[in-house]
């Protein structure tokens, strides 16, 4: 498995609890999308930066050149426009990395995270895993190993998406093998 | 004449500056409770980052102050 895999897939993870964690259940795999789902984010977030450097050539001697601005205005501008661009960065890292799946020896966990005031934890008894299907599609997927799994339950929240983790074929074949043990 | 244009839009970038910041507290709060649901090794990490981005929000706010008033 490559360097990058092993940021979002850990087998067994030490030091790793959840709230709500019952005693005698261990944590047997915390997964994340693949950290080359982020190279959207990134690119974009490299193009903030460079883009007040790209303006000021663009609208350079135009009605809207910044050299006609008052100094004041530019810092702020300035200072805005980076503190956007960091918040824009900080935000995709969160929502990267605080997109969790867990699988315990009791249950499967799904930590979902976006926007930056919404989260919402679900979890399924492995008895109530009725379905689990994979799929890996696209370029990079297939280069980098990486995957979507799909978990049907009888869970209140019926279906698990676990988007873009690496290794998709392993962790089917775990989650299948837990639930069968399990009925 | 330009100045009477120009302070207008210092005010509303200062504005902007200021929800930023409690934004940025928003945000580091989210990371803590984050955090106390899902403890990874790693999750210091991430602390940090939202600490660091309250800071240069604070910072930025200040040189802001200092510049419109």
């Amino acid at each position: 498995m490559d360097k990058l895999s092993k940021l979002a897939y850990a087998k067994n993870p030490k030091n790793v609890e959840f709230r709500d964690q019952r005693n005698g259940e261990e944590i047997l795999f915390l997964l994340r999308g693949h950290p080359l789902t982020n190279l959207c984010s990134f690119l974009i977030f490299l193009f903030l930066l460079v883009t007040p450097f790209l303006l000021r050539i663009i609208l350079k001697d135009t009605m809207l050149d910044f050299s006609l601005f008052p100094s004041s205005l530019r810092i702020l501008l300035f200072m805005l426009w980076y503190l956007g661009s960091l918040g824009y960065a900080l935000l995709s890292f969160l929502n990267w990395f605080f997109n969790i799946y867990l699988i315990t020896n009791r249950r499967i966990v799904d930590l979902d995270y976006f926007g930056f005031l919404f989260y919402r934890l679900s979890e399924a008894e492995l008895s109530q895993i009725q379905d689990v299907t994979y799929s890996v599609s696209g370029l990079l997927s297939v280069l980098f190993n990486f995957g979507d799994i799909l978990v049907q339950t009888a869970a209140e929240h019926r279906e698990f998406d676990f988007i873009a983790v690496p290794n998709p074929a392993e962790v089917h074949d775990i989650v299948t093998d837990l639930a069968e043990e399990r009925d | 004449m330009l100045e009477i244009l120009i302070k207008p839009f210092e005010y509303l970038l200062f504005g902007f500056i200021s929800a930023y910041f409690i934004f940025a507290l928003l945000v580091w709060r989210q990371v803590v409770l984050l955090t106390e649901s899902v403890r990874t090794g790693s999750r210091y990490i991430s602390l940090l980052f939202a600490v660091v981005h309250v800071f240069l929000s604070f910072l930025v706010l200040v040189a802001a102050v200092a510049i419109v008033f």
